[in-house]
């Protein structure tokens, strides 16, 4: 009976290897590599995920000009280790770095719907923070979640998350995460006054970060599914410094809110859809810190830190349609406070259509225009070609 | 004082979720991936079951949207019924995952994977991503649309709800002999039309109806599909439309996912009748069951063809 019973875990697990899990409106499409059309018995899986990209950039009183890039270039490997559990690895290059982007396993054993995440993975938060740029619907991360959150939030530590339903047609679920180290911004290239989170190695327990999302489902209409959720990032107390100009700040402390609502509904068929979404993020706390450097050469001692703690708040839309299996087009709103005094605000606007070539192969358009009271205003011209060679596996949650 | 507020809440969550997921129900509950599935194991399981179909019977099987009510009725259930052959991978296995039942895990009595026992036509054994977008290595999944289908889903069924509930094997047993029952009178008025749909010729969207068409002896001469799953271009319509000519076809079948624009181009370039059929219960309005979408797809292409039905 025993040996049955092993026989018949071990089939369960390779026959649901890179399978992404349940997915609700607004999350990226996640039938995605080779997860759909042929029976998945890959134990485990591998695959590279090749996105680049073509634009035309204009930089008002700046610069404009064409590039190509080579975005990413993801090898991804998962597999079921046993019935019970699974794990993940993402390792992610560009012309300039290659880095361990998520490497997680994740345990399913328990007697409800509880889960346990641990390793590296991206945060919970949202619903656009848990995937990776070239998943999500549109070219970029809305700027309001790369400003607040980080272009790509992944942290290390321990993910609890559980669902329950309500009646027959709603479920709740809900994570709390507390990470050891979680990357919280994205860098800008060669600026010698960059101000960067500090890990300090052992630390004590509000050194760390934590994450937590509650989010309900529920069936709306004869197609529709509505989505609510709530989400918070804390950062109890954190140390910024500035290398180059040996400045350091502790026991800093930084909160972001998140409130979103989605709705997806579509026709019998399953092919012409709509999603709606969006999310609204309040930042509180500490929420910038910058050098202040009153002779512009840095580094020779007359700078000091600047911390702003004033409230900012932001939020990004998107809404896209699905007219075929393959086409779909959208427009993403997204806009967000700085902030520094005044709270300058910039705001962006995207058009994209995307053509899935297959399921593994993907053509993105888009326009997209940022009006900027920091920097200058920028339009951009962009193509996006995205292929996914053999399997894709994260932990996505819903 | 905050991360204390946010644990607290989580706690109370979490306390108060057991007492809304474990509420018992006194049927079994099945859940099935579609109607045609559900349909029947409402004949066979009575009132002994409560059946939910997830796909309603006009989508496309690969591109179902499942909905937070699928989840929990999955995390219910006691049967899990799927057609298998490939039929439904784009969404079953990530839903299973989801809802995290494992008395409906790969490998228990709950289960049932329908298609074990089918011989199944169209297998292609090795195939490649040149070979088309929806393919079945495993052999053609549908099978719903085979008027020797039934049958074979109702056997499996009875011994699915045999297995997880042997208590009520007698009253499993007697229903599925009544059913049989009705399949076999059934089965007698298809026959009929079936012989006299012999020799006609069709072009069909997708391979969906080849069970159906063979059983009638109608020879499915192209598909607007170019290869499975790719959509219909407009150089391989014309090329179509002109072996439809050739050989005097004066039908397209689609289902209603594939009632498309390029179908009724199709339709009308060659002056053929583009005839929607459903391709599962619920496809259409008579298509109330099983039987009842098999009268009806019997019907639909006797009219088609012009072929007479004497009531018998």
């Amino acid at each position: 009976m025993y040996r049955t019973l092993i026989v018949a875990c071990a089939l369960a697990a390779s026959a649901r290897a890179q399978d992404p899990a349940f997915s609700s409106p607004g999350m990226p499409r996640t039938n995605y590599g080779q997860a759909d059309r042929f029976s998945n018995d890959f134990n485990p899986g591998f695959g590279l995920v090749l996105d680049l990209d073509a634009s035309y950039r204009d930089v008002e009183d700046v610069e404009s000009g064409t590039d190509i890039n080579l975005r990413s270039l993801e090898l991804n490997a998962n597999a079921w280790v046993n019935p019970d559990i699974w794990g993940y690895a993402t390792i992610g290059a560009n012309a300039d770095e290659v880095t361990l982007e998520d490497a997680a396993v994740q345990y399913i054993g328990f007697p409800d719907h509880s889960a346990l995440l641990t390793g590296r993975f991206l945060i919970d938060f949202g619903k656009q923070m848990q995937f990776h740029l070239h998943e999500l619907a549109y070219f970029d991360r809305p700027s309001v979640l790369a400003e607040y959150l980080g272009e790509e939030a992944i942290g290390t530590g321990i993910q609890y998350d559980n669902w329950f339903a309500v009646g027959d047609s709603s479920a709740i679920r809900f994570s709390a995460a507390a990470l050891a180290d979680l990357e919280t911004a994205h860098h800008e290239e060669e600026d010698p006054n960059e101000v960067e989170r500090i890990d300090p190695g052992a630390k004590e327990l509000d050194e760390f970060a934590y994450t937590a999302r509650v989010a309900g489902l529920s069936d709306m209409g004869k197609t529709g599914v509505f989505q609510w959720g709530l989400s918070g990032r804390l950062l109890p107390s954190f140390t910024v410094a500035s290398e180059t100009n040996e400045l350091a700040l502790e026991d800093l402390r930084n909160y972001v809110w998140g409130a979103d609502l989605s709705f997806g509904w579509g026709d019998d068929t399953g092919f012409r859809n709509w999603t709606i979404s969006a999310e609204y993020l309040l930042n509180t706390g500490d929420t910038g810190v910058e050098v202040d450097d009153p002779d512009g050469t840095p580094g020779n001692g007359d700078e000091s830190l600047e911390v702003f703690d004033e409230d900012v708040n932001g939020a990004y839309t998107w809404l896209e349609r699905q007219w075929t299996r393959y086409d779909m087009a959208g427009f993403l709103y997204s806009g967000f406070e700085h902030p520094e005094p005044g709270t300058p605000f910039d705001s962006e606007y995207a058009l994209y259509y995307t053509r899935f070539l297959t399921e593994l192969s993907r053509l993105r358009f888009q326009v997209s225009y940022y009006d900027r009271e920091v920097d200058s205003d920028e339009i951009a011209f962009i193509i996006q070609f995205t292929n996914v060679l053999g399997t894709h596996g994260h932990a996505f949650n819903w | 004082m905050r991360i204390h507020m946010l644990t607290n809440a989580l706690i109370a969550l979490a306390a108060f979720a057991p007492l809304v997921r474990d509420a018992s129900v006194d049927r079994i509950m099945v859940v099935a991936t579609i109607p045609d599935l559900a349909d029947i194991a409402r004949e066979v399981g009575g009132d002994k079951v409560e059946v939910k179909s997830i796909a309603k019977g006009r989508e496309n099987l690969h591109s179902v949207r499942t909905r937070p009510s699928d989840l929990v009725a999955l995390s219910r259930a006691e049967v899990f019924l799927e057609m298998g052959l490939s039929m439904e991978h784009a969404w079953v296995p990530r839903l299973l995952l989801a809802a995290r039942n494992k008395r409906i895990e790969l490998g228990k009595p709950g289960f049932v994977n329908v298609s074990e026992g089918w011989n199944p036509i169209l297998m292609q054994g090795q195939q490649s991503r040149r070979d088309g977008a929806d393919l079945h290595p495993r052999g053609n999944p549908h099978y719903n649309l085979d008027p020797a289908g039934g049958r074979h889903m109702a056997d499996r069924i009875l011994e699915a709800l045999v297995a997880v509930d042997p208590s009520s094997e007698a009253y499993y047993e007697a229903r599925h002999a009544a059913y049989v029952e009705r399949l076999d009178a059934a089965e007698a008025r298809w026959k009929n039309i079936e012989e006299k749909l012999a020799g006609n010729k069709v072009v069909t969207y997708h391979r969906d109806f080849t069970y159906l068409n063979q059983a009638c002896g109608i020879e499915e001469v192209a598909t607007l599909e170019p290869k499975p799953g790719v959509p219909p271009t407009a150089r391989h319509i014309a090329s179509v439309v002109k072996t439809m000519r050739e050989q005097d076809v004066r039908v397209i079948i689609t289902a209603a996912w594939s009632n498309s624009r390029q179908a009724r181009k199709a339709a009308k370039d060659s002056g053929a009748l583009l005839l929607e059929l459903p391709a599962m219960v619920g496809g259409t309005k008579e298509s109330t069951s099983w039987i009842a979408m098999m009268d009806h797809l019997h019907d639909s292409l006797a009219a088609a063809f012009g072929v007479r039905i004497e009531n018998e």
